[in-house]
């Protein structure tokens, strides 16, 4: 049974191989069309609690809870930039360097891990690290209750929703309600998917099929293209060493597994709004989308793209760019 | 007190009962749901396995579309371990340290197999797609190496189908002979890329390999079984000393409600004997106010005769005296009236004068005698043996002048007049004399008037009756009329004592008064017994 599994395996790996290999830059329409269900459309946000997200998105802009009073989920994630930060870094309290790039906490809720390098199963889990890093919000779970429940607003909105003052859990349990709504739906390549042919460019439909073909698609691929395995970074090549420079989180799952094998392997982040999250990968230093998959086309794929190929994937990755949430339309960083 | 005692003992089986119910219910519910619970999370666990254990294959097949099923089946792996660890919490620590180490067991293979998997995942995603373009490579690598490069292709197939270290070594000597032979003069980049990505796939088969080994030997199936056993037993236990706890509890419930209800019970008769305590207590009361004015009405009745008697006595003495003034002047009437009736100077015509004198005289003598006797009468108190007839006849002599003047017709009925009574003859005369007064009355108003008197015979007994032609005695009256002071008569007219002395005189003589009314006409009876 295996053996014929493996077989028949190899049989489609093969015709897959030679099908990819002849469609040229002009196939048609329809050829394109043909769903791959490789991908899946951004699924209607879920059903939330509307007293939970209220007060989940006023406490993912509260910068009371950080260390010095200056910092909030907003100030790294900052949702008018795509929600990630702008620089290389995002920048904690005291303007100490995080040495990682903020991740976006748009679809954050599709992927499988959170952080560069998964250390969180879950968002809740997740919300743990940057409160209590001392670069970032540096700051503790009983420090943010105490504040909390001292401000009576607070303390009368935790009553109303549940029933009980602030705690690590209601407070975890409002902010995860509140990313759960963060979806960026309609994206065109969304649109695409659903059957609308001409919502890519025709420099897009190419940089779909180089997509797909080139092998990209093997890490990222799913609802969240990508976001829902590990990866390392420098399969083909030592990014590392050709970058130069040595950073604390370039050791990515290696961090906390310790495993030799685990060095420079990274959750494969979401492409959705990639257009939005400049600059890119974990080290923050590369500037733009054209760079970013040349990288990846080098060290990932081990091959060289043209500039031309380089150009339509980049512009197939700008169709991954979705409408902003309703829940957060007009929302500034504070 | 007594009553106090059995309220508390109530109360206590109340609570006690209500406690032990509540206590029984909540603890088998909660407890039965979180056994639920248990089972759930087990089942979870093991489709959670089977569906890494699927995804793996269709993956490593190549079938796989994408990773977003397999993704979120190693997430939820994740998440086992706490969730099974949340069932332990609830048992209790000695139970819990039994489960303690197959649960670490089945956390750690789990652990190891998530971590496998997701390694898995990442080699095999290169291995994708480097095979994938390994084909393309090889049309792109230099001529002179093309053979050498489909033949290592092969052997890569060969690899991928059968892991073995012998297609291993066979496809590193390609590699290393294609590697040699592109480092001559004039190789071109291509051939550069179609060993990388060879080196790649060589490097990516063999770890996914040892992978998908590591995911085979993770014992999450039978440290899952072994967690799965151990709990079960603990709850069998735990099931056990839970039935009999049940036991116990239902058998407690059940003494207490026996008890309550027997407290009830109880509580109930010593309600119901202090009712009927209560009811008797009002009776005897009743009876006691009754007795006491009976006894107040005698005293009253007797302080009434005593008067009466002292009257009687007083009278019957001025009587006494009265007769003997009168007997002597009544007797030189006598004997002057026949001095003059024996004398010769007497004229003819005079005799009938002196006659009706002399008979006058008698009557006076009569009566007088009469009202001697009757005042005399209470202080003797000596029974005599006298006749019916006598008795009537001096009763007669003093109202017989009344029944005249009051056109009241006497009927006298002789019949068994001879018959002998033992009595005090001016006691029953003035019982008679009483009943013939109160028919004089009763009769005044009537058209017919008359009043019969007679005796009869029955047995040891004789009745003497008097009878009126009056209207009747109205029902109301009639259990009345032997009452002290009860009287119909005008206020001063009667005493109301009539009656009642006249029962008591009758008493007195062993004998019975009473209102006959079977007869058409108001028939008293006077019962005495015969001499």
């Amino acid at each position: 049974m295996k053996a014929w599994l493996f077989l028949g395996g190899i049989v489609f790996c093969i015709f897959a191989a030679a099908r990819d290999d002849q469609a040229s830059p002009t196939a048609s329409a329809a050829e394109i069309h043909s769903i791959d269900p490789s991908f899946q459309p951004l699924p209607p946000p879920p059903d939330t609690h509307a007293g939970k997200v209220a007060l989940g998105k006023k406490l993912f802009f509260e910068k009371r809870i950080s260390g010095n009073g200056q910092v909030s989920c907003a100030s790294c994630h900052d949702l008018a930039m795509g929600g990630a930060g702008a620089g290389a870094f995002s920048m904690g309290v005291d303007g100490k360097d995080n040495q990682v790039n903020a991740p976006t906490v748009f679809n954050a809720a599709l992927n499988f891990r959170q952080f560069w390098d998964g250390r969180a199963a879950t968002l809740a889990d997740q919300i743990d690290g940057p409160l209590n890093d001392p670069n970032e919000m540096a700051s503790s779970w009983s420090d943010a209750v105490q504040t909390l429940n001292a401000d009576p607003v607070y303390a009368k909105e935790f009553f109303s929703v549940f029933g009980a003052p602030a705690s690590r859990e209601n407070i975890s349990q409002a902010i995860v309600e509140f990313e759960k709504t963060l979806l960026t739906p309609n994206a065109p390549f969304d649109r695409f998917l659903r059957g609308d042919v001409n919502a890519l460019t025709t420099s897009q439909k190419r940089g779909y099929e180089k997509f797909r073909s080139y092998g990209c698609v093997a890490c990222h691929q799913g609802v969240n293209v990508g976001g829902n395995m590990f990866q390392a970074f420098g399969v083909m090549g030592d990014y590392f060493k050709d970058r130069g420079g040595v950073f604390k989180s370039d050791l990515g799952v290696f961090k906390h597994s310790n495993n030799p094998a685990d060095r420079h392997v990274f959750r494969v982040p979401s492409l959705r709004n990639v257009e939005k999250t400049a600059p890119y990968f974990h080290d923050g230093q590369t500037k733009t989308l054209e760079d970013a998959v040349n990288v990846m086309g080098k060290y990932q794929l081990g091959r060289k793209l043209s500039k031309e190929e380089a150009a339509d994937i980049a512009n197939f990755l700008r169709s991954l760019t979705g409408e902003i949430p309703a829940s957060v339309k007009g929302d500034h960083r504070p | 007190m007594k009553l106090k005692k059995n309220h508390l003992w109530a109360g206590f089986c109340l609570v006690a009962m209500l406690w032990l119910m509540l206590a029984l219910a909540r603890g088998s519910q909660s407890y039965f749901a979180d056994h639920q619970l248990a089972l759930n999370a087990f089942d979870a666990a093991e489709k959670v396995d089977r569906e890494l254990d699927q995804g793996v294959l269709l993956a490593r097949s190549l079938l796989l579309s994408n990773y977003d099923a397999l993704a979120a089946s190693s997430s939820e792996a994740l998440q086992m371990c706490g969730r099974l660890s949340l069932i332990y919490h609830n048992k209790n620590e000695s139970e819990g340290a039994g489960l303690l180490r197959p649960h670490e067991a089945f956390c750690a293979a789990i652990l190891k197999k998530v971590e496998f998997v997701e390694k898995f995942k990442k080699k095999n995603s290169i291995l994708q797609n480097s095979l994938k373009y390994l084909p393309i490579a090889i049309e792109r690598a230099r001529k002179d190496n093309l053979a050498r490069s489909r033949q290592l292709f092969t052997v890569l197939l060969q690899y991928l189908i059968d892991p073995s270290d012998l297609n291993y070594h066979s496809a590193n000597h390609l590699v290393a002979l294609i590697a040699e032979n592109s480092r001559r003069p004039g190789a071109a980049d291509s051939t550069d890329e179609f060993l990388l990505h060879t080196r790649v796939v060589l490097q990516a088969i063999r770890d996914r390999h040892e992978f998908e080994l590591g995911i085979l030997n993770t014992s999450v199936p039978d440290s899952l079984r072994e967690v799965r056993a151990a709990y079960l037993k603990s709850y069998e236990a735990q099931d056990h000393f839970t039935s009999n706890l049940r036991l116990v509890s239902i058998v407690l419930t059940v003494i207490f409600s026996l008890l309550l209800v027997w407290i009830f019970v109880r509580l109930e008769t010593a309600k119901e004997s202090l009712a009927a305590l209560n009811h008797t207590l009002e009776d005897r009361v009743a009876a006691r106010t009754d007795e006491l004015n009976c006894a107040m009405e005698e005293l009253e009745e007797k302080q009434e005769q005593l008067l009466h008697a002292s009257k009687m006595s007083a009278l019957g003495e001025m009587a006494g005296g009265i007769a003997h003034e009168i007997n002597s002047p009544l007797a030189a009437i006598s004997l002057q009236t026949e001095l003059i009736a024996n004398s010769p100077h007497a004229h003819e015509s005079l005799l009938p004068a002196l006659k009706a004198i002399e008979g006058t005289v008698g009557r006076i003598s009569k009566i007088v005698s009469g009202l001697r006797r009757l005042a005399h009468g209470g202080k003797k108190n000596e029974k005599v043996r006298t006749n019916v007839e006598a008795i009537i006849a001096d009763t007669l002599s003093f109202c017989s002048e009344k029944l005249r003047n009051s056109f009241v017709e006497l009927r006298w009925n002789k019949e068994f007049g001879y018959e002998e009574l033992f009595c005090q003859p001016e006691q029953v005369s003035q019982v008679l004399l009483n009943l013939i007064n109160n028919a004089v009355d009763a009769v005044a108003g009537s058209q017919e008037k008359w009043i019969a008197v007679g005796a009869e015979v029955d047995g040891e007994w004789v009745r003497i009756f008097v009878e009126d032609s009056g209207p009747p005695i109205p029902e109301a009256v009639k259990a009345q009329i032997m009452k002290p002071f009860f009287t119909t008569k005008a206020v001063g007219k009667g005493t109301g004592l009539g009656l009642s002395i006249s029962r008591n005189i009758v008493g007195a003589h062993g004998g019975k008064i009473w209102l006959d009314t079977d007869c058409p006409h108001t028939r008293f009876v006077v019962e005495l017994p015969r001499g």
